[in-house]
């Protein structure tokens, strides 16, 4: 605000507290669902997923990057296929969401059911000890909105919460690689700057408000959910890490973040190189 | 008309270690994996002759190249026969910082026609660019972490 020349006020906060709560997932609705969203999942984004057989049977820690800001269509088809294989109640997987999607008025009551619980540190840690997995996006919404031209990056923003949280947990990282998310609206440029300007970090913990060009939306200023392009989406499991054999009982962050992120860059470099031409894959 | 691609890697590791492996044909295709065929034909002085095609879909495009190690730190290959290209790799110091180095990759490729050739032009150079930038940070990770 400063900066813009407006007066320092104290910023109210506009998101409700949802607590993670597990008992929200509801498996009878995701039951329901999974046929309707294999329908759209596998027409309309021709979808392709690979080496769920590499996930071992134990709780793990998937870490992916994701795409296509709001509507994120590569974590939803990576979530159909591990439910698929998996089954419903197989083996729980819980995703850690923003507080703006868990938070948001309807969507967020379906998310939470579809299991995305609000991202916390201890909650993650409990429900990975309850025998559960879960699902992380470490570089969240500047992830999610990097600007097309970083496509195929895998953007973390220096975030090593989900390093702290598998070597806590005692599980393995399984990392989750996506291509095709990001050709379903286009992001122009990277909006950190703009965000912080406008006080959206503090507002509602955004931290990135890029111009986007989706439809129905047209040019716009952050990435409301939109009706995504009918691009091809492509994930890649890759080979769990161990963090306690790799780099033992007391890891130095920076080495850990630094591996795991160059393991998933050369996952996501191969990945892309299936595509022949944006968006038709 | 002809077309050209150029990528660049930043590696963790001096000049002189990137380029051993970098300039080493065998070495070096080992981590282009979405590159469908690398096949060694032939020897002769300092050349060799080898087989590269690059996977597209279905189908395969590429040529027999002859490859040459011009400098410790420079390999470069013209085609003999096949789809018309040409390709330069070098390994530089890294400015200021004498334990990195980069990795440049320029690979030009000529297509006959107007209109279509340079439409095939600009999606060839994509594939070109993202099969490339694959094989480099899959270099890049056994160089740094030796995996």
């Amino acid at each position: 605000m400063a900066k813009l020349g407006l007066p320092k006020v104290k910023l109210p906060r506009l998101l409700a507290d949802v607590p993670a709560d597990v008992t929200e997932r509801d498996p009878d609705f995701i039951r329901e669902m999974m046929p309707r969203l294999w329908l759209a999942a596998g027409l309309y984004f021709r979808a392709e997923v690979n080496g769920l057989e590499l996930v071992p049977d134990e709780p793990v820690l998937f870490v992916g990057n994701h795409s296509g800001g709001a509507s994120a269509p590569d974590s939803f088809v990576f979530q159909l296929a591990y439910l698929t294989k998996f089954t419903v109640d197989g083996r729980p997987l819980f995703s850690l969401g923003h507080q703006l999607v868990t938070g948001a008025p309807v969507i967020g009551k379906y998310t939470r059911k579809f299991g995305v619980v609000t991202a916390g540190f201890e909650a993650a840690v409990q429900i990975l000890r309850d025998g559960n997995s879960v699902l992380v996006y470490p570089g969240g919404d500047v992830d999610a909105l990097r600007p097309w031209f970083d496509r195929n990056k895998i953007t973390f923003d220096g975030r090593q919460g989900f390093l702290r949280l598998a070597h806590e947990a005692g599980v393995k990282i399984v990392p989750v690689v996506a291509t095709g998310g990001h050709d379903t609206f286009l992001v122009l440029n990277d909006g950190r700057k703009t965000a912080k300007q406008l006080g959206f970090d503090k507002l509602l913990r955004v931290k990135t408000l890029p111009i986007t060009l989706s439809f129905p939306w047209g040019f716009l200023p952050g990435g409301l959910p939109y009706i995504p392009f009918p691009a091809k989406i492509r994930v890649q499991v890759l080979d769990p890490i161990d963090l306690r054999d790799r780099f033992g009982d007391d890891p130095d962050w920076d080495e850990a973040y630094d591996y795991v992120s160059s393991v998933m860059q050369v996952g996501l470099a191969k990945l892309a190189t299936r595509t022949i031409l944006p968006v038709l894959g | 008309m002809s077309a050209s691609a150029r990528v660049t890697r930043t590696i963790n590791r001096p000049v002189a270690e990137v380029a051993e492996v970098a300039t080493d044909p065998e070495q070096l295709f080992a981590h282009f994996v979405g590159f469908a065929r690398f096949v060694h034909v032939d020897d002769s002085d300092d050349d060799s002759l080898w087989d590269v095609f690059l996977g597209v879909g279905s189908y395969e495009v590429g040529s027999r190249v002859m490859l040459r190690r011009t400098a410790p730190n420079k390999l470069e290959w013209t085609s003999v026969r096949g789809a018309r290209n040409s390709m330069r790799l070098v390994v530089e110091p890294y400015i200021d910082d004498p334990t990195k180095s980069r990795v440049v990759v320029a690979l030009r490729f000529e297509l006959q026609g107007g209109l279509l050739a340079r439409l095939a032009s600009g999606i060839a150079r994509g594939i070109v660019e993202r099969h490339v930038l694959a094989g480099l940070e899959s270099l890049r990770h056994q160089l740094e972490y030796g995996d």
